[in-house]
């Protein structure tokens, strides 16, 4: 009997999607981390501002000055633009967090003391230049003195790209830690709804056994020369039983005797229905609808079940 | 804003035909000219409505069979007279 259960539940619940929901569960997101740990890793590359293209890069840097502007948003700062003093004595444009360590020019370090402290290396991504941050650069660098710095020769100073500290490969691979936990969460949920259908259908086994009507039927089962056990549609055949199962994990038994008629149909409750059902009409009167075809599916196997089951029935529906 | 949005599938009956047996189930039921509806929903409300097939349909077990333009036209239009 207990073998017969099993049989009946992997007809619902499928090995096959038990080991999809698994592989979404443990599988993607050990290699989304891996994806997240081979970004991360990246070498950085020697920051040049006239032609820095996208790749993560390195400056060494004495000193940043200002902030001369701050991106907002809402009442939030996003990033703070600083101009720094690189190991050639170069100014570059830099953005920061709301936040930085690096020591402040006029602040932490002043005229004297700047290249005391040797440089600190700053990691980020080349950002173009725009005009409207670059009028604030000049804005910056001009008042109080005029240093001759205009549009024209801006770039003969700071170059065409700045480069923007928040955003670095290990921020860029938070990503995938995010696509790593949506797919744990994901996995995991559905390999818990399909055990917990599992077991909700072994449940209906067992209460169809309390008169002992499951042990007789898993035992024709075991006595059939050929039982056929179909995932679509979900049901089972012997010489003597029919078995279905429904997706609200309802299970029909009915001895294949006292069934007359065997068709597809769509109407449930008086209403047309786009997915199909094997009904079973019994000498008594009674049509049973069961074993679903999900919406607008044709399936030959689904059709095959009927035909197997035509021509099994004694009286009625073969002769159709 | 949550916009509850779906696509359905409804069966608009245009003529009666009459009884007759059916090919599927064996019955001598009723038979409907009847066309699918697939529709666009919003709120559960039908906004779009697309004709996927005409055909007749028996009432007992919805088997449907197909027809072509033409021929839903010339069962239509015979259905009609009978009425009259």
């Amino acid at each position: 009997m207990e073998e017969f259960k099993k049989r009946l539940i992997s007809l619902r619940v499928t090995p096959r999607t038990k080991l999809i929901c698994a592989l979404a569960a443990f599988a993607l997101p050990l290699i989304f981390l891996a994806v997240s740990f081979f970004v991360s890793a990246e070498k950085p590359v020697d920051f040049i501002p006239i032609d820095s293209g996208s790749a993560y890069s390195k400056a060494e840097i004495y000193a940043v000055d200002g902030p001369f502007v701050q991106e907002t948003k809402g009442e939030r700062t996003n990033r703070n633009f600083y101009l720094a003093i690189n190991d050639d004595g170069y100014y570059i444009v830099l953005a920061t967090g709301a936040h930085t360590d690096l020591p402040v020019y006029g602040v932490d370090v002043d005229a004297d003391s700047y290249t005391a402290n040797g440089t600190t290396a700053v990691m980020g991504t080349p950002e173009p230049i725009s005009s409207e941050l670059a009028a604030y650069v000049l804005d910056y660098i001009n008042y109080p003195e005029d240093t001759g710095i205009n549009e024209e020769n801006f770039s003969n100073y700071f170059g065409d790209y700045l480069l923007d500290t928040t955003q670095t490969p290990s921020r860029n691979a938070s990503v995938y830690y995010v696509f790593a936990a949506t797919a744990f969460i994901v996995g995991i949920t559905f390999l818990l709804t399909y055990a917990g259908l599992g077991k909700k259908l072994g449940k209906k086994i067992d209460a169809l056994n309390s008169d002992g009507t499951m042990d007789k039927v898993a035992a024709d089962f075991e006595a059939s020369a050929q039982p056929v056990y179909s995932k679509t549609p979900m049901a089972a055949v012997s010489d003597t039983y029919f078995v279905g199962i429904d997706t609200q994990n309802n299970v029909t038994v009915l001895p294949l005797s006292e069934v007359t008629n065997v068709y597809e149909c769509n109407i449930i409750n008086g209403q047309y229905s786009p997915t199909s059902y094997i009904a079973l009409e019994t000498a008594d009167g009674r049509r049973v609808c069961t074993s679903p075809l999900a919406k607008g599916g044709k399936d030959a196997r689904f059709a095959d079940m009927i035909s197997l089951l035509k021509s099994k029935i004694s009286v009625g529906g073969a002769a159709l | 804003m949550i916009i509850v949005y779906g696509w359905r599938s409804r069966f608009k009956p245009e003529a009666q035909l009459g009884t007759e047996k059916c090919e599927n189930c064996g019955h001598t039921a009723e038979h409907i000219l009847a066309k699918q509806l697939n529709q666009a929903t919003l709120f559960g409300l039908p906004i779009v409505s697309i004709t996927a097939k005409r055909g007749i349909m028996c009432t007992c077990c919805g088997h449907f069979k197909l027809l072509s333009n033409d021929e839903y036209k010339a069962e239509k239009s015979s259905a009609e007279m009978s009425v009259k």
